[in-house]
């Protein structure tokens, strides 16, 4: 497997740049955050120049994006931004207009999707199981990119479902069926199901949504300590910015199909980002307790 | 431990059904005018039985009741396979319009076709096969919108395709005998009319195959019930695994239709019924599909033909009067 070097990386962040000298150690310029950034070098997932659309209509206008390696990534913007079409986008979910996804540096149109399976995780947005499934049997689904043949579970198949389950609490509800469970244990049961998948990088489209607000704690936490103890990528689209703010390493705002800023939370979190991206005055300060920007008031930005 | 005592309970209630389509076998070998003993049986196979006898049950009886329950397989088997692809309960193989198709080339045959020119015992389950393969053909290409099939437009367009084709039957059925009529009437309905040992044979291999290749594939079904973004996530290809397994499905209840006419309520109330029984993963859906369609057709078998003896009730209409209130009973539970 290839590694993009700094080179490669530079190039597909420049639009019609001159050709490039072979130089390795130069560092990174991304075009989305203006700036050189070094943790893109070996980005989990990457689109370049990739667009999504109907017709004349444009959902995605051309952009690169990255998910860094090993860090928790959110997408944020108001609704009808394209973040849930940029997440399917990128997780070939969704057909492009253009350009290319590369994971772990390889094009995914290349790849057969099993490959890819067995690589990246994906969590819908508001997933259905059919009435009836089980917990355990929904986690063993996620085995299903390992699989071969009838896809018998071998013992190996089952200690990954069993720790899967178990670090998402849910040891003890592995025979309930899934539409017996609560909204936060539904979740924890499709994060499990991902798990399963045992892939170095999950995204999740919208996890928290329909959740009040300690099971969307409980879902982040979740998803941080899989992210600090297991080293997994994680990239998440999501609503609430005081969790996004607090729980990622990185995020990415988006408008009308468009990156307005990408960058640390103290970055993205201001009241001048925010106000181009939602429309808000924000008052934004340190959380006490975590340190990062917190959204502490808001009101629809007046005309100026 | 929780996840065994379901695998046995699953493999408990499968053995039972098995049971019971064993039992309604040997009930519809003996319904009818003469019933057969269990010692008649061993006469037959070792040879020694009266040569009316023999006729009786080796070449009417058994291929008659065999077809029924091969018919009802693939009807109910197809049903499972539709309903798992497009996620939706309300899909069988008469919503596809494939039984529509087999019905207009069958009245076709009987309007153009100059009686004895071609033994309508070979050309009607071909004609009817044809049909059926044809019209999913067309609707699934129809259904293609930039460059992909969605289920949702797959079963809308079959309702569309099954109520024109069915019009167009009226239509050639208006120029017919009497008895033509009554024929395609009763075709229409659903009769086990193709029963002999060549289609017996044609039928179990067939299904044979395709309820392996079901089986084989349950893994991926029960992805599929995930939705599409999830089956994709888990490295399913989604378009492709769909195109196969409806074809699986088609294949199925083509086989059916040619013999069996225009059952389809079976495909609708089987899987349905096998659900309840064995839960939602294919695994243990499939197997249960295949044999609770062998039991209720069976079961529909022996009242269709014993209720008004010497005449024979269309055995899908019996069906649809057996199955109806208990899928009512279902609904109404659920």
């Amino acid at each position: 497997m290839k590694k993009p070097n700094a080179a490669d990386f530079r190039d597909s962040f420049r639009e019609g740049a001159p050709e490039a000298p072979e130089v390795v150690d130069e560092p990174l310029f991304c075009e989305t955050c203006d700036r050189t950034c070094e943790r893109f070098a070996d980005a989990a997932l990457r689109g370049e120049a990739v667009s999504v659309g109907y017709g004349d209509r444009v959902i995605i206008e051309p952009m690169d994006v990255a998910v860094p390696a090993g860090e928790i990534t959110s997408i944020i913007g108001p609704n009808g931004c394209g973040k849930s079409t940029l997440l399917k986008a990128l997780s070939r979910t969704m057909p492009l207009c253009g350009g290319a996804v590369y994971l772990d540096g390889r094009a995914i149109a290349e790849m057969p999707t099993a490959e890819v399976a067995r690589k990246m995780a994906l969590l819908p947005q508001s997933p259905q199981a059919p009435a009836g499934l089980t917990v355990g049997e929904l986690v063993a689904l996620g085995r299903y990119p390992h699989q071969k043949g009838f896809g018998r579970l071998t013992d190996d198949d089952k200690r990954i479902i069993d720790w899967a389950l178990s670090i998402t609490h849910l040891g003890d509800f592995a025979a309930r069926p899934i539409d017996a469970l609560s909204g936060g244990q539904r979740q924890r049961a499709w994060i499990a199901m991902a798990l399963a998948q045992d892939t170095g990088l999950i995204l999740l489209d919208e996890p928290t949504t329909y959740l009040d607000m300690a099971h969307q704690l409980e879902v982040l936490e979740l998803l941080q300590t899989l992210n600090r103890d297991q080293g997994k990528t994680i990239a998440l689209v999501i609503h609430e910015l005081n969790l996004a703010a607090r729980f990622s390493d990185w995020m990415i705002a988006l408008k009308a199909g468009a990156i307005r800023g990408a960058g640390t939370p103290a970055e993205v979190m201001t009241p001048a980002l925010l106000r181009e991206v939602f429309g808000l005055d924000a008052l934004i300060v340190p959380d006490p307790w975590t340190a990062r920007p917190s959204l502490v008031s808001y009101r629809l930005a007046g005309e100026e | 431990m929780n996840e065994r005592k379901k695998r046995l309970r699953t493999g408990a209630v499968l053995a039972m059904l098995a049971a019971v389509a064993l039992l309604a076998l040997w009930c519809d070998i003996n319904a009818g005018y003469r019933s057969i003993s269990l010692e008649e049986l061993g006469q037959i196979f070792s040879g020694t039985a009266s040569q009316s006898l023999t006729y009786t049950l080796v070449d009417l009886r058994l291929p008659r009741v065999l077809t029924s329950l091969l018919v009802g397989v693939g009807l109910s088997l197809s049903g499972c396979l539709l309903q798992g692809v497009s996620r939706n309960d309300m899909a069988d193989p008469g919503v596809l319009g494939i039984n529509a198709g087999a019905g207009l080339l069958v009245a076709a045959f009987i309007v153009f076709v100059p009686a004895g020119l071609v033994p309508s015992a070979v050309a009607l389950p071909l004609l009817a096969f044809a049909g059926s393969a044809a019209v999913a053909f067309l609707g699934w290409r129809l259904s293609v919108v930039r460059g992909a099939s969605s289920p949702r437009r797959l079963l809308l367009i079959g309702v569309a395709l099954a109520t024109g084709l069915s019009s167009a039957t009226s239509l050639l059925m208006l120029r017919m005998s009497d008895g033509d009529y009554a024929f395609v009437q009763n075709w229409i309905a659903g009769s086990i009319w193709g029963a002999s040992w060549g289609n017996v044979a044609i039928l179990s291999v067939g299904l044979a195959l395709l309820a392996f290749g079901a089986f084989y594939a349950s893994r991926t079904l029960n992805v599929l019930g995930l939705g599409e973004a999830a089956a994709t996530g888990l490295g399913v290809n989604v378009p492709r695994a769909r195109a196969a397994l409806t074809a699986v499905a088609v294949g199925a209840s083509g086989l059916a239709c040619a013999v069996g006419g225009g059952l389809t309520f079976v495909g609708l109330v089987c899987p349905h019924m096998a659900r309840r029984l064995v839960g939602p993963n294919f695994r243990a859906l499939v197997p249960a599909c295949v044999l609770v369609g062998a039991v209720l057709m069976l079961l529909a078998d022996i009242v269709s033909r014993t209720l008004l003896a010497p005449n024979e009730i269309p055995v899908g209409i019996v069906a649809a009067v057996i199955g109806a209130p208990y899928f009512l009973y279902l609904l109404a539970r659920s």
